[in-house]
């Protein structure tokens, strides 16, 4: 009788196991001759869908959310599924891409397939400053930059009462309980340094490749900030960000551009200031994923980059988002298609890129850098930040 | 609904109805301010409020979210038919055992154990496992079990099972009770084998109480976040594409109606579930009066 | 044959329930002793993870997390039981897994939802905020909340409310209505009934709910991340953030200890209250 049973539960199991495996490849093979997979940020899209995205890129695509934090992209490649799930990611420049590269979840692009790399701005050619942020260590090229930016500080101008240009009023008693900032390592340590150095309260060398004892002091007068209950929250994702800005929930917070934009369109008086003290930059990179390119995605890959280094996709990030356009002839693009672009975005054009170059010229400005040496002193002092 | 108390004013009822149906309210509230945000083409936060039925129409147009929804019902599709089983069988050995507590400590503690948690044990178990299965195929050169333990359905599926048993153990016992197992042994006595008896006899019986569960085990399955996107392979489910949208996007208020749908999904299947009951104690009542007086 | 005692089948459930939960629960315990590595772990023994836990802000989030469940637990058992003793009381008999069910309705809707649109509910501009100043109840916005410990506590309350009225309700099922009767026959005031009565009746199904909302608040990561704010830290939080960050050895300490204070609670639970006498009404 044990045998009859014990048979049955084999088969029983062998049954589960199986339709489990008919199954996933009978979905893989519906999806054969499969749309681009991408996994990116809300903002990366200009269109009011991704479906008109993929049809100006000549590319169906199938879209899934991030968060802006990179640790997410790390846990998901090195230990969940995202080699199976995505082809094409975006994460931000500036070591990220050198540990996506040397563990092989990403692969070397071959640029002279890309139509318009080379309207990519000087800034990314070898030696300039923003050179390694699409390099990996061996200097081949595993990133398409297509956004940057100067993070500054959204305010809301009719509660605080004018303009505010300096992050004093973040960490100022005034604000208490009516600021944020963004719930991640990279840009809130770094903005945070780059007041305590500018300000002369803490002896800094490079905010953004601190040593053990910089992080601790910037931790601790962040934890002493919050302690004292400066912080109404620290914001997660975009959507969170732009909630608390325009419920007028928080009226001070370091935040990214589009975030203010998006929330004084619905209403609130947000605007986003230049700093004195200084501004984290950053840029955000497209890769191709070692699984993509194992499922023939490559060719796809470069269409869809082509749009994106196109001035087509630059005009409108700038226009609709705030985002710096990686391309040059933006301003020709602009001039020549007066049908949607009309006198009132091109002066927000106007003004917003002249905001941009106040930000950049800022002298404290700092680049970020995902993989500081002293990398666990940041994790092991961020935790306790958030802890307290 | 008749109330069977006599002494009492009936204003004092009235008001202990009415903490009653508060609080299932204020339960609700969260709920309904959700349907609310999802008619406004502005969203949430902003200053105006204007009617639109545009983020639904977006719901429906999104391929993403349709072929999530897709896997979400494959998911449902293959936990029911081994959740259902085992949820019967566990109740029958719970009524046969004399050692209750270890099957009910089995069974029931899962409920106790916190989505993250649970799920990240099992993440790192399933990883090990792999780990383990891959050194003995290298070392035996048998492949079979290599890629069980993948994330993937199976995984997925084996944290929902864990998930859901304990939830249609309880409904499955909560019916049976009603069940006299006399009814059983006279039709053993009358020859019928144990399945026979089984299937013929108790099982139309108790057919209610296993409908709930199925439809109990497919709303869970439908919104279960953690542990499946933790566990899941290379495939999203309906609710990891909605908190992803809610935690990460801005511009979508899809997911506010996309919330919407799976809310007012389980809000209808369960008032079906409470209407048919309530017509079918109606008619046993009915039925019970004309036996006990016949004319 | 199929009915047989000792048939293996029937014990499939109990079997596989032991391979997928109980093992890979008491393994956490092996896990978190092993080093880590940059991405992964390597089996060996370290007690470095529960020092990085009980020598740091953690046991402090730790202790204040369980501290701000208790008071919840407390809440939902001022709310919760008289609801369920009302319907025991003074619902049909057969109408009362009817009003049950309109408890479990909440239940079915996806926890996640109802936690992240409580925010917009709560915040200084919200819902309840606008209502209270409507009616003049206050002159401006309260902001204690949301993203404080308060509004954790009304999150938890929120999902955790229907299990403490599940439980208390069965566990006052299984009382007959003739004790009722002889109490008010003798007529027992209504204190004496219920710290003689329905409190010590009611004892099992109490500790139940108590335990699933003690321990799902420090356990569930979503509530504080979305209605705490700063500073608001629980174990399932911890947990998650050591996933995020890679370190599995400090994810596997924070679920073993979790795991341990659980059935700490639930053996002392049913030492005190056999916890079985729960199912008896049903069994």
């Amino acid at each position: 009788m044990f045998e009859t049973t014990r048979r049955n539960f084999l088969k029983n199991s062998a049954l589960v196991a199986a339709s489990a495996s008919l199954s996933q490849s009978f979905i893989a093979d519906a999806f054969a001759a499969d749309p681009l997979k991408i996994w990116t940020i809300g903002v990366a899209k200009v269109t009011k869908t991704w479906e008109e995205m993929g049809k100006q890129a000549g590319v169906p695509l199938v879209y899934s959310a991030k968060s802006g934090s990179a640790d997410q992209a790390i846990q998901k490649f090195f230990v969940g599924d995202g080699q199976k799930l995505y082809d094409a990611i975006t994460d931000n420049g500036g070591g990220q891409e050198d540990a996506m590269s040397d563990n092989k979840a990403i692969v070397p692009l071959d640029v002279s397939k890309i139509k318009n790399w080379k309207n990519l701005i000087p800034a990314y050619n070898e030696g300039n400053v923003a050179a390694n942020t699409i390099r990996n260590k061996k200097g081949e090229i595993v990133g398409v930059p297509y956004i940057s930016n100067a993070d500054s500080m959204a305010y809301n101008k009719t509660k605080v009462g004018g303009d505010i240009d300096t992050w004093d009023a973040l960490f100022d008693s005034q604000f208490k309980g009516y600021a944020a900032m963004q719930n991640d390592s990279g840009p809130t340590l770094t903005t945070t340094a780059v007041y305590l150095k500018e300000s002369g309260k803490q002896d800094i060398v490079n905010p953004s490749d601190m040593s053990k004892s910089e992080v601790k002091g910037v931790c601790e007068f962040l934890i002493n900030m919050k302690k004292k209950g400066q912080f109404r929250t620290f914001w997660d994702g975009f959507g969170n960000g732009v909630d608390l800005l325009a419920s007028e929930e928080v009226l001070v917070s370091s935040c990214w551009e589009p975030i203010a934009v998006i929330a004084a369109k619905k209403g609130a008086d947000i605007h986003y200031g230049t700093m004195k003290e200084g501004h984290q930059t950053w840029n955000n990179v497209w890769m191709l994923t070692k699984g993509g390119k194992q499922r023939g995605q490559e060719d796809n890959f470069y269409k869809l980059m082509d749009l994106y280094l196109s001035p087509w996709f630059g005009a409108r990030t700038l226009s609709g988002l705030g985002f710096t356009p990686q391309m040059t002839g933006v301003n020709e693009y602009v001039d020549a298609n007066p049908k949607d672009f009309d006198a009132k975005k091109k002066a927000g054009i106007a003004k917003r890129l002249k905001n941009k170059a106040a930000r950049m010229a800022v002298k404290g400005n700092s680049w970020q850098n995902l993989y500081p040496k002293e990398m666990r002193a940041y994790q092991d002092w961020w935790s306790k930040v958030q802890a307290a | 609904m008749s109330l069977r108390d006599d002494f009492q004013p009936k204003w004092k009822l009235f008001l202990k109805w009415g903490w009653l149906s508060f609080a299932v309210f204020i339960l609700m509230a969260p709920v309904f301010y959700t349907m609310y945000i999802s008619f406004n083409e502005l969203g949430f936060g902003a200053k105006y409020y204007v009617f639109t039925f545009q983020w639904y129409e977006n719901v429906f147009s999104d391929k993403q979210l349709i072929n999530a929804l897709g896997w979400t019902m494959l998911l449902a599709l293959i936990t029911l038919p081994i959740v259902i089983p085992f949820g019967l069988l566990s109740a029958k050995l719970y009524k046969q055992s004399t050692k209750k507590v270890w099957i009910v400590f089995v069974l029931l503690s899962p409920l106790f154990v916190p989505a993250d948690i649970l799920g990240s044990a099992l993440l790192v178990f399933f990883k090990n496992l792999n780990k383990f299965f891959t050194f003995i195929s290298e070392y035996t050169g048998i492949y079979m079990f290599e890629t069980w333990f993948d994330l993937g359905i199976m995984t997925a599926v084996i944290g929902l099972i864990v998930y859901t048993l304990p939830y249609v153990f309880v409904v499955v016992m909560i019916t049976m009770a009603r069940y006299r197992p006399e009814q059983t042994e006279a039709a053993r006595d009358l020859g019928a084998s144990a399945w026979r008896a089984f299937w013929e006899v108790e099982f139309p019986q108790i057919r209610a109480g296993v409908f709930s569960a199925c439809a109990f085990v497919v709303i869970l399955t439908f919104n279960e976040y953690t542990r499946t996107s933790l566990l899941k392979g290379g495939f999203d489910t309906f609710t990891s594409v909605l908190i992803s949208q809610m935690l990460n996007t801005g511009m979508s208020e899809e997911s506010y109606a996309m919330a919407s749908i799976v809310s007012l999904v389980a809000i209808v299947i369960v008032s079906v579930i409470l209407i048919v009951t309530a017509v079918r104690t109606e008619q046993l009542e009915k039925l019970t009066r004309v036996v006990k007086e016949p004319n | 044959m199929f009915i047989s005692k000792n048939n293996i089948l029937f014990k499939v459930p109990v079997i596989f329930m032991i391979i997928f939960f109980v093992l890979p629960l008491s393994l956490t315990v092996v896990w978190s002793v092993f080093e880590r590595t940059m991405f992964w772990m390597e089996p060996g023994f370290t007690l470095f993870s529960y020092e990085n836990f009980f020598f740091s802000a953690r046991l402090e989030n730790f202790v204040v997390s369980m501290l701000h469940s208790s008071v919840s637990v407390f809440c939902s058992f001022l709310i919760g039981f008289p609801i369920a003793i009302f319907i025991r009381r003074r619902v049909k008999k057969i109408a009362q897994h009817r009003v049950m069910l309109l408890f479990i309705l909440p239940f079915m809707v996806s926890e996640i939802i109802r936690i992240f649109a409580l925010r917009p509910i709560l915040s200084r501009n919200g819902v309840l905020n606008d209502l209270l100043i409507n009616f003049g109840f206050i002159d401006s916005p309260i902001s204690a909340f949301v993203f404080t410990p308060t509004g954790v506590v009304i999150g938890e309350i929120v999902s955790f409310l229907p299990f403490m009225i599940f439980s208390t309700f069965l566990a006052l099922e299984a009382i007959p209505n003739y004790i009722f009767e002889v109490c008010s026959d003798l007529g027992v005031n209504r204190r004496k009934m219920f710290a003689d009565i329905y409190l010590p009746l009611a004892a099992p199904g109490l500790f139940a709910g108590s335990v699933f909302i003690f321990v799902n608040g420090i356990g569930i990561a979503l509530i504080p991340t979305i209605l705490g704010g700063p500073g608001s830290v629980n174990a399932g939080l911890i947990a998650t953030q050591a996933i995020i960050a890679l370190d599995f050895p400090l994810a596997m300490a924070v679920s073993a200890i979790m795991m341990c204070t659980l059935m700490g609670l639930l053996y002392i639970g049913h030492r005190l209250f056999n916890l079985t006498k729960l199912l008896e009404p049903i069994s």
